[in-house]
């Protein structure tokens, strides 16, 4: 648990170094970049306080997960779409560029890159492609699979082999190998778990901030996690926890307004229509082509609970996430059915982690 | 009870991850020749793209202007990716690469 800690420190601090170096106008060196990433794990790899340690057999449980995952990644069954079409594309650029190669977001034929879109998975794809002096698609599937492992290990007890079942079909199922989404889903369930077993609030913002700088709905992630814990918790610590995601999510939006890259971000103009049609594609997709198995598998253990109010944070936040994700697919789209399609499966993994997280809360 | 539900959620959840890999068909045990062999039953729409991009890097001269063909967006998006040394233009540039 204390190494999951310390990737995602390391991670948001080496893209932070990244982007705001690009804003200075100064070129990335890949090995001083070492110096802000080693900073933030061993900060954080040291302040994870969780006592109980995983148990043998969860471990070789979570471990297998992690195998077959490996297995489905590097065997081509699980690739995102997104990985060649937008994540790889912005990667190679930029570590070409040892920058963030704005003329290249800015470019009329690249506009369907989502030029402002967050920019923390392109940098880390730059920062491996510039160490390992090229680029290659088969590092962020791979990356995948190491995630899914760290990501379980996150939450403590059978919960952990809980969470590595349901990302590895979620994953497979999703195809979202190299997508933002595991590593997003990585942000999230750290930032869910450091509020909720271990009430850290350094660990929470620094996942957070991670999760916000991962992909639009990240920003909605981390407005709902800091709402549920306002509520269920202390709502002054919540606000000291939003800063830092705010700090760095206002200075990528300010940098893309700067360099004229909004585009994502407005959308807020786009109307909001309720329609039924909508919410029954949402729901098609929820079952996941297997009767709704993961939300079966996750809700489960929580008829059974025993400490409902420990999982009231975890619950929050799943209902908060199965919100916005309505509310964004409820905005007019000429594609929204493909739109729903194509990424469905994979951004309700968010309310699903929750929910595994909260049956991991209620078990303690 | 909440450790054997636990269990058989797992199980089944497993499970229904074999299935959803083997979908994607054989070979189960060799190395695959692009990332987007095995997604489904039928062939990937950029599979020959990539195959055919990846031959045709190590023979245009670096700085070349290419465009490929068909010329829609998810054709061009993956040339962007596995053409970096090259500049991807939409139309037709100095070297036209017809990977239908």
């Amino acid at each position: 648990m204390r190494i999951a800690y310390g990737v995602v420190a390391a991670v948001v601090c080496l893209t932070t170094a990244m982007f705001w170096a690009s804003a200075g106008g100064l070129h990335w060196n890949p090995w001083l970049l070492l110096l802000p990433c080693g900073a933030g794990f061993l900060v954080c790899v040291r302040g994870a306080g969780w006592k109980a340690r995983a148990t043998r057999e969860t471990l070789v449980a979570i471990t297998a997960f992690t195998l077959v995952t490996a297995y489905g990644v590097l065997t081509a069954r699980e690739t995102c779409a997104d990985l060649l079409y937008f994540w790889g594309p912005k990667a190679v650029r930029f570590a070409t560029a040892r920058g963030i190669d704005v003329a290249f977001l800015k470019a009329p034929d690249h506009l369907l890159m989502h030029p402002d879109y967050p920019p923390l998975v392109p940098l880390l794809y730059a920062w491996g492609t510039m160490i390992a002096g090229g680029f290659s698609y088969w590092a962020p599937l791979l990356l995948t699979a190491i995630l899914l492992g760290l990501t379980a290990l996150l939450v403590p007890g059978r919960g952990g082999v809980l969470m590595a079942a349901l990302l590895a079909f979620g994953y497979a199922q999703g195809l979202a190998a190299g997508a933002a989404d595991p590593i997003l889903i990585f942000f999230e369930v750290a930032a869910l778990c450091a509020l909720t077993f271990l009430d850290d609030p350094l660990l929470a913002s620094v996942a957070l901030a991670g999760a916000a700088m991962t992909k639009v709905e990240g920003a909605a992630f981390v407005l709902v996690a800091i709402v549920a814990y306002a509520v269920s918790r202390r709502p002054l610590r919540a606000l000291a926890i939003a800063v830092a995601p705010a700090v760095l999510l206002g200075s990528w939006i300010a940098f893309a307004r700067a360099h004229g890259l909004i585009d994502s971000y407005a959308r807020g103009a786009t109307p909001f229509v309720w329609s039924n049609e909508t919410f029954v594609s949402v729901a098609r997709q929820a079952s996941y082509h297997a009767y709704y198995l993961p939300w079966v598998a996750v809700l489960a253990p929580l008829v059974f609970a025993k400490r409902w109010k420990r999982a009231a944070l975890p619950l929050l936040v799943a209902a908060g996430s199965i919100a916005y994700v309505l509310f964004f697919y409820m905005h007019l789209d000429a594609n929204r059915d493909l739109w729903i399609a194509v990424s469905a499966e994979r951004v309700l993994l968010t309310p699903l982690a929750a929910f595994a997280v909260a049956a991991a809360a209620a078990s303690e | 009870m909440q450790r054997v539900l636990v269990v058989a959620a797992c199980v089944l959840l497993a499970a229904a991850t074999v299935v959803r890999l083997k979908r994607g068909g054989g070979p189960y045990f060799e190395r695959p020749a692009t990332i987007v062999d095995h997604l489904g039953p039928r062939e990937h729409e950029v599979h020959r793209e990539i195959l055919a991009l990846q031959r045709a890097a190590k023979t245009i001269p670096r700085g070349a202007r290419v465009s490929v063909v068909p010329d829609d967006t998810p054709h061009y998006l993956t040339a962007i990716a596995l053409l970096p040394d090259h500049v991807v233009v939409h139309g037709r540039g100095d070297y036209v690469i017809d990977v239908r």
